[in-house]
């Protein structure tokens, strides 16, 4: 349907769309030297910045202008009397009707076939948040919030490159959310691009109302547990990804932006592993793949070990175990499960509750129901620390994607160690390992570069299980284009 | 891109020709090295010979030989994945599970491969270089342990007791390396430069790591003992005395090692069956179920180590002799694919 000469027309077209619709607001006027042009503006309260309108519209129409009747109305108006940033002509009516529920405001004149589309938006939003989920010791503390726009800017606030490309587009038939593709021209693999704005050209979905539908929707192997696109709230760590020839994608009303390809390693990376020195910093990573293979690991290994081979462990440890053990009416394996439940029970209950009683949950939970199994002889000592032990490991992983990928795994390797020891442990290990190879992200191998280092000389692998010193990281990862590789000399 | 081109990297293949040498090879090799270590070593040199051989003829055969080539290979290796499943499960009932069915622990170990191989050569790529690298970590910590361990008869312990002709026992001990038919599967779907020079750089190292096992196992347990353990290249961290980490089976660090290298050597075979006859999923689950048929055709160990001594034979005349010989005779001028 196209913009119509007739003002009044128009006018029915916007009412019967926006039926009921109390908060839109139709402002009728007469502009032009004799004031003798029919006009009105079109908007919905409360998300446009009315100052604005008022000021850099309004004013300017009906006092500023000298434009006389069937002189191109709005060509005139827009080259000489509104004085807003953004402008634009537009004729069709379902364009405008996004327009108006973005926060635009539409002008239209009697006798145009056109209407002028000025930004006056006006969103109430949070400011620059700090981040809350991914805390550093060292290093900026600011976030993401939940307008597109002002993630874009934090993100050119680091990153003053003409390079770097904003591809904006709407997802979501009836939402019609913004979508920001941020990408650096010249580093980023260009298939990369493609596949990513493809990627989200193929999501039909009535709304989008947070990033992770469109990491969902993007996603390969939607039936793995592992994630196949990082998620981050932290403009810096965004601002790296983007450095080392990934894609970010900022979606409106989430706080949370996507960077792909991925792969294993960089969910094992934190944001202040570059800020602080390389040694501490590559322990702390080796601690983290350590603890990634106790979260997997270490239940399954308890069962295998106490309930088919005691014999692999020492003889003191045996024996104490097998003490504490001794009033405990329930098998390894229920004891195990028992616990795990429960702590899985604790860790929920902690997220949803609000702060104040969510921390003395921790503490009424962890210590007091898990002293009051233990002293009841529901449950072992020894699988009160398996299960505490476990669960710390999951809270030394920086991406809790991850950690829920390798939550759920623990329990199929629990299964397999119950039922065939120490061989379904291994099994159990092998098939998580087979699982991770066949993943990819972008047509990026997810092991990479545990395998296929080679592809860019073995160097991705300075910067894996170790963080070697920076000077030493003198090439972009595989994700960059081939022919901008290096950072620097 | 690489990646998404449906082949693998030469450091997977070779990865995974180290694999699937290395896993019969250590179990095989010990109980061909009973009669005189010598032959070990000329053992390997055919291998080593034969490997190249086939390297060489292989990019020059033509389409319809090379095809025929990898149906054989994928039949051998199936026969020889059937035969590891075998000494895998006869080892985990010994060392780990003395109270479950073999059959069990045997579905379960082919269901696993079946998963690896369904998804691909490139999966099995990357999980072979991944396994690669946990059995070579293992396997250096234990000559480590075990040299380290060595109370001065290592070394002069292997040699002498040449009671057989060497000749004989070098072919003997051939044919209990994984074969390198392998080759013929996996050379097709390789990518890179030099791929033969790395593959036989491969079989080198492979064997080389099944002659050391086998040298430490005998010359640890001597020629005569040797013959009657059932797996002795396992047994070699016997000795080694670290109570408080492994307790009372050390073997087990060595069982761990080996299952890693079987798992991918496995996968390696059902997937080489399935792909040089279909290629889709139902062919994979075909080829583990042929896999578990030679299981059960192969009722003991001895039995097994026999088996895997005829499917040696048998490759290394057909694979190492008469299918390059067709090759070069015909003067292949095929095209590498």
């Amino acid at each position: 349907m196209l913009v119509s000469k007739n003002l009044k027309t128009n006018e029915n077209i916007l009412q019967e769309a926006f039926k009921d619709c109390a908060d839109i607001v139709y402002r009728p006027f007469k502009a032009g030297a004799d004031k003798n042009i029919d006009m009105v503006l079109v908007y919905i309260d409360n998300i446009v910045d009315t100052d604005v309108i008022e000021n850099s519209i309004m004013t300017n129409l009906m006092n500023r202008t000298r434009v006389g009747w069937g002189e191109n109305i709005l060509d005139k108006l827009k080259a000489e009397a509104i004085s807003v940033g953004e402008l634009d002509e537009e004729t069709d009516f379902e364009n405008l009707f996004t327009s108006i529920l973005l926060g635009d405001t539409v002008i239209f004149a009697e006798g145009e076939e056109k209407a002028l589309v000025a930004s006056t938006k006006g969103w109430p939003t949070r400011g620059v948040p700090e981040a809350e989920n991914e805390i550093v010791v060292q290093g900026p503390k600011d976030a993401f919030a939940e307008s597109v726009s002002k993630n874009v800017v934090l993100m050119r606030r680091r990153i003053r490159d003409t390079s770097l490309k904003v591809f904006r587009t709407k997802i979501g038939r009836r939402s019609q959310t913004d979508v920001a593709v941020m990408y650096m021209d010249g580093i980023v693999r260009s298939e990369v691009v493609e596949k990513v704005k493809k990627s989200l050209e193929n999501i039909d979905v009535d709304a989008i109302l947070d990033a992770g539908y469109i990491e969902q929707m993007t996603e390969r192997k939607w039936w793995s547990p592992f994630p196949q696109v990082q998620m981050t709230e932290r403009p810096d760590k965004a601002s790296a990804a983007l450095f080392e020839g990934r894609v970010v994608v900022a979606v409106d009303n989430s706080p949370m932006v996507l960077m792909l390809p991925s792969t294993l390693n960089t969910f094992f990376q934190a944001a202040e592993d570059y800020y602080d020195r390389w040694e501490i910093m590559s322990f702390i990573r080796l601690i983290r793949y350590a603890a990634a293979f106790i979260a997997l690991g270490l239940p399954g290994l308890y069962i295998a070990l106490t309930l088919y081979n005691p014999n692999l462990l020492p003889v003191e440890v045996v024996l104490k175990i097998a003490g504490t053990r001794i009033n405990v009416p329930f098998s390894a394996v229920t004891e195990v499960f028992i616990m795990e439940i429960a702590f899985e029970l604790l860790r929920e209950a902690g997220i949803r509750l609000p702060s104040p009683i969510g921390s003395t949950l921790g503490i009424v939970g962890g210590i007091v129901i898990g002293q009051a199994a233990v002293d009841a002889g529901l449950v072992g000592p020894v699988v009160v620390i398996i299960s505490a032990v476990t669960g710390i490991c999951t809270f030394v992983i920086p991406n809790q994607s991850m950690v829920n990928g390798i939550r759920l795994c623990k329990y199929g390797v629990l299964a397999l160690s119950a039922v065939l020891g120490l061989f379904g442990f291994w099994i159990g290990i092998m098939l998580t390992l087979v699982h991770l190879c066949s993943l990819g992200s972008f047509g990026i191998p997810y092991m990479y570069p545990y395998c296929s280092a080679s592809e860019n000389g073995w160097d991705d692998l300075k910067d894996s299980v170790v963080r070697m010193p920076l000077f030493m990281l003198k090439k972009r990862p595989v994700f960059s284009s081939a022919k901008n590789r290096v950072r620097r000399d | 891109m690489l990646f998404t081109n449906g082949r693998i990297s030469a450091r997977q293949m070779q990865a995974l020709v180290i694999l699937w040498i290395f896993s019969s090879a250590l179990v095989g090799m010990p109980s061909a090295a009973v009669f005189n270590v010598y032959s070990v070593i000329l053992g390997a040199v055919i291998v080593v010979a034969e490997s190249w051989l086939i390297c060489f003829v292989e990019s020059k055969m033509k389409p319809a030989v090379q095809k025929l080539s990898a149906w054989l290979a994928g039949i051998s290796m199936i026969v020889y994945s059937g035969i590891n499943l075998r000494l895998v499960c006869g080892a985990v009932s010994l060392y780990l599970l003395p109270n479950t069915p073999q059959w069990i622990v045997a579905a379960v170990f082919v269901l696993a491969a079946i998963y690896m191989a369904v998804l691909g050569i490139q999966t099995v790529g990357r999980a072979g270089e991944l396994l690669f690298v946990i059995v070579a970590v293992n396997a250096v910590i234990a000559a480590i342990l075990c040299f380290a361990d060595a109370s001065g008869g290592l070394l002069s312990s292997a040699f002498g007791g040449a009671d057989e002709n060497v000749i004989a026992g070098g072919i003997k001990c051939a044919c209990m390396f994984g074969g390198v038919q392998a080759l013929y599967v996996l050379l097709p779907y390789t990518d890179g430069e030099n791929t033969a020079e790395k593959a036989v750089c491969a079989v080198v190292i492979a064997v080389a790591a099944a002659v050391l096992f086998t040298y430490t196992a005998v010359s640890k347990f001597g020629l005569a003992d040797t013959a009657v353990r059932t797996y002795p290249a396992l047994n070699i961290m016997d000795t080694v005395s670290f109570e408080y980490i492994f307790g009372d089976k050390q073997d087990v660090f060595m069982l761990r090692l080996w299952i890693f290298a079987a798992f991918g050597a496995v996968g390696l075979g059902i997937f080489s069956c399935g792909a040089v006859f279909g290629g889709k999923g139902w062919y994979m689950v075909l080829s583990g179920l042929t896999a578990l048929a030679v299981f059960a055709f192969a009722e003991n160990i001895n039995g097994t180590l026999r088996l895997l001594y005829l499917a040696g034979g048998v490759s290394l005349v057909l694979f190492g002799i008469i299918l390059p010989l067709i090759a070069i005779f015909l003067r292949m001028g095929g095209e590498k694919k």
